[in-house]
């Protein structure tokens, strides 16, 4: 049986399950199966569960809470609502009225049976300590479900799955919907972790709103992302390039792709590899400064805004503005308005682009047709991803005519700026790299993807647990692919004269706003 | 194309032009000798042909053109008013810095440089005042994948006196092997006791990642610990043990 086989399988076993075990949802019912709360505690009402634009729904699944424990996952997704409304300026209080929680009852095996809902297990973490893991495509086939048999208004902003355990020293992470390529991401908390409000904030904010982390790793507080750029030369386009199926190795040079841009500028909007985001000229658009430098556990080469906020930590700065906080910086609050005040319509253009080659020759070797390539940090945004790019090429043209010196007649020529236009639309492309190919990074890149959430790795029709198997194991009996949503796309170009100088440039269009161009590159034919 | 080369092509095309004229001068000599009228209305019938040689030659050039064009627009191109691009910018002039800087912010951040352009972009960063065009003119710098751009990274690292300037040029460092020019440059930042510790630390960073690359060793090798002062040997151990367990 081939993956997506399983996968169908599963869901109208699900589907099933759910239609016998659905109830009449009864917001108010104590012994409901599936019940929902605004952050205020109000039932909430059927208006506000047909729009999912104004109101996130929020739900989330028990694992490891036998049948006769109903009454604690009740209280617990009660004291976790509770926890999470702490007087400041961060999402789940300022707009606590339009955030649904919807906890969804069901019971399963404990924890350490190893048949726990969602294939839910307390792992021992490759770096630290222990982490929750589960087999995220349960979850979304689960909510799908549900969907289809119970509750058709289901449009989750997250997942939240709670952990029947309330060991400490135990990391809990979420995985961003853009690193998953889902319209929603998934949290995974234990009981202990709800006992402040920190981690539930912190890790809702990773699935629901797409954040990324802007704390620094112990260890890698001098480490520049940069050094992952070694293993750029390692990857390789996937399928979804379709003709532009080269190796990375063999158009660096040509092309500039870096894997510090695929992990740290790639769709979190609050995050990026510079300290100036905006890299074109918008109209209407106050350029944005990413004052300090960490995120994604780098603590060297990712920038973020000033302010202490929920997502970073206090390693490695002293700044008073930089740290750990109950808050959110401006970066952030501008996402969290758009979500909450803005039907999510987007307050800036798609303007962290550049151009991402060729430069310089383009040998004939490399091919007749000629391909530029785009980069753009909100390809992948979840709230406001590139609709279409606005490519242009240019060069002088020589239009001919016949001059004449005296009585000599001879071909001359006028040069003319001439410019060739054309809309694209954006188009997934992903990026793969295989672990064995890490080299001495395999742990780091680990540690950082596991952190990410990004827990399985398809190998064949199944999924490799990346985070639930150390280095060697992993190397001895799989060689997993690592996949990542990409930053960059191709064009395609009818650039056909060699030894001629082609500029070129682009702008995105996310829907609201058209950014400003990037700079004109140039690329010359050469045979 | 650039304007010396459509200078050097109508200078060919030019003489090439004076060759033909002076065949026909040669023809016209040669038939003197033989009936003066037959010359007259050879030079003219000569004249004529070159003539005529020359208009197929321009209809075959701006036929080409054509065909280029209906090639754009048979994928799907059409064709604009734009303004050609500010030579200034795209090619770095310095001296037009001060007039045009966020243009240049712009094209330093949006494109990559190559060639002879990665020398002004070191010059920009040490002519800008303004601390974004430092910084990401730096950043195009370390985006170039060229080994002349690493070269010049060292230079500016030598040059600039902002530690927080340092910093960013040794994080864009890429040193190929522990050999090659960089990695020599890493070891001699390791080795200056006087610098400050850390620069020393950040370089040491990328010497022990690099190595890892390579050796994947437990321990520092002894090869590499040789390089290292005696003063920084326990430091550079922990940054190893650091990186190996990651």
């Amino acid at each position: 049986m081939d993956g997506q086989l399983k996968k169908t399988g599963m869901f109208i076993v699900l589907v099933a399950f759910l239609s016998l075990h659905s109830e009449v949802f009864a917001a108010a019912d104590e012994d409901a199966k599936i019940w929902c709360k605004s952050g205020n505690g109000t039932v909430c009402s059927e208006y506000e569960l047909n729009n999912p634009i104004e109101y996130k729904q929020v739900l989330i699944f028990p694992t490891g809470f036998a049948a006769d424990e109903y009454e604690l996952f009740r209280d617990e997704v009660d004291r976790m609502i509770f926890n999470m409304d702490v007087n400041s300026n961060l999402y789940s209080h300022t707009y606590l009225s339009k955030l649904l929680y919807i906890g969804y009852w069901l019971p399963g095996p404990a924890l350490d049976s190893g048949e726990a809902n969602f294939g839910a297990k307390i792992s021992v973490h490759p770096i630290r300590n222990k982490a929750l893991t589960l087999n995220q495509d349960a979850v979304i086939a689960t909510v799908d479900a549900i969907k289809e048999s119970v509750t058709p208004w289901l449009a989750p902003w997250g997942v939240m799955v709670l952990y029947n355990s309330r060991e400490s020293q135990v990391t809990a992470n979420a995985s961003p919907p853009s690193f998953i390529m889902n319209s929603y991401g998934i949290a995974k908390i234990n009981r202990k972790n709800i006992d402040g409000p920190y981690v539930a904030i912190h890790e809702l904010a990773h699935a629901a709103l797409n954040f990324v982390d802007e704390y620094t790793e112990r260890g890698l507080e001098n480490v520049n992302i940069n050094v992952l750029n070694y293993l750029t030369s390692q990857a390789y386009f996937d399928k979804s390039w379709g003709g532009f199926r080269l190796g990375i190795a063999s158009i660096l040079g040509i092309y500039d792709l870096k894997i510090s841009e695929i992990l740290a500028a790639n769709g979190s909007g609050h995050v990026d590899v510079t300290k100036y985001p905006s890299r074109v000229e918008s109209p209407r658009r106050e350029k944005e400064y990413y004052a300090y430098q960490g995120g994604m556990f780098f603590g060297k080469g990712t920038y973020h805004h000033a302010g202490r906020n929920i997502m970073n930590g206090n390693r490695g700065s002293d700044a008073p503005d930089d740290g750990y906080s109950l808050a959110h910086n401006d970066s952030q609050l501008e996402i969290v308005r758009q979500v909450f005040e803005n039907g999510g319509v987007p307050f800036r253009p798609n303007d962290r682009i550049r151009n991402a080659g060729p430069h310089g020759n383009w040998p004939s070797a490399i091919g007749g047709a000629t391909n530029v390539m785009v980069f753009d940090a909100d390809k992948n945004n979840h709230y406001q991803p590139t609709k279409s790019y606005d490519i242009q090429i240019g060069w002088y043209e020589r239009h001919w005519k016949v001059c004449k010196w005296k009585f000599v007649r001879y071909p001359c020529y006028k040069s003319v700026w001439t410019t060739a236009e054309k809309q694209v639309k954006s188009a997934v492309r992903a990026i793969d790299l295989k672990e064995t190919q890490l080299y001495g990074f395999a742990k780091l890149v680990r540690d950082v993807l596991c952190d990410l959430g990004v827990m399985e790795i398809p190998n064949g029709n199944g999924k490799v647990k990346l985070c639930e198997m150390t280095v060697d194991e992993m190397t001895d009996a799989f060689v997993p692919t690592l996949q990542f949503p990409s930053p960059y796309q191709e064009v395609s170009v009818p650039a056909s004269q060699w030894m001629t100088k082609y500029f070129y440039r682009f702008r995105t269009d996310n829907g609201t706003f058209k950014s400003g161009w990037t700079g004109w590159s140039t690329f010359i034919r050469t045979l | 194309m650039t304007r010396s080369r459509a200078l050097l092509i109508a200078l060919v095309l030019s003489l090439f032009s004076v060759y033909l004229l002076l065949s026909d001068s040669g023809t016209e000599k040669a038939s003197a000798r033989r009936a003066v009228p037959a010359t007259a209305q050879s030079t003219a019938t000569g004249r004529e042909k070159k003539h005529q040689q020359v208009v197929k030659l321009v209809e075959k050039k701006n036929q080409e053109i054509r065909e280029e064009r209906k090639r754009f627009e048979r994928e799907g191109w059409s064709f604009v008013e734009t303004a050609p691009p500010d030579h200034d910018v795209i090619e770095l002039n310095p001296n037009a810095l001060s007039e045009k800087e966020r243009y240049f912010q712009v094209q330093l951040q949006t494109t990559t440089f190559w060639g002879e352009e990665l020398a002004k972009v070191k010059q920009i960063v040490l002519k800008a005042r303004s601390p974004k065009t430092r910084f990401v003119a730096i950043e195009s710098l370390g985006r170039s994948e060229e080994p002349a751009a690493q070269a010049h990274l060292i230079d500016l690292y030598r040059l600039v006196s902002k530690i927080e300037e340092k910093q960013q040029i040794l994080g864009l460092l890429r040193p190929k092997s522990l050999d090659d020019f960089v990695g020599s440059f890493l070891f001699s930042e390791i080795e200056n006791v006087s610098q400050h510790q850390l620069l020393r630390e950040q370089a040491s960073v990328l010497v022990v990642s690099v190595a890892l690359m390579q050796t994947g060793s437990e321990d520092v090798p002894d090869s590499i610990k040789a390089r290292v002062p005696e003063d920084w040997h326990e430091k550079f151990d922990d940054i190893w043990k650091n990186l190996r367990r990651k």
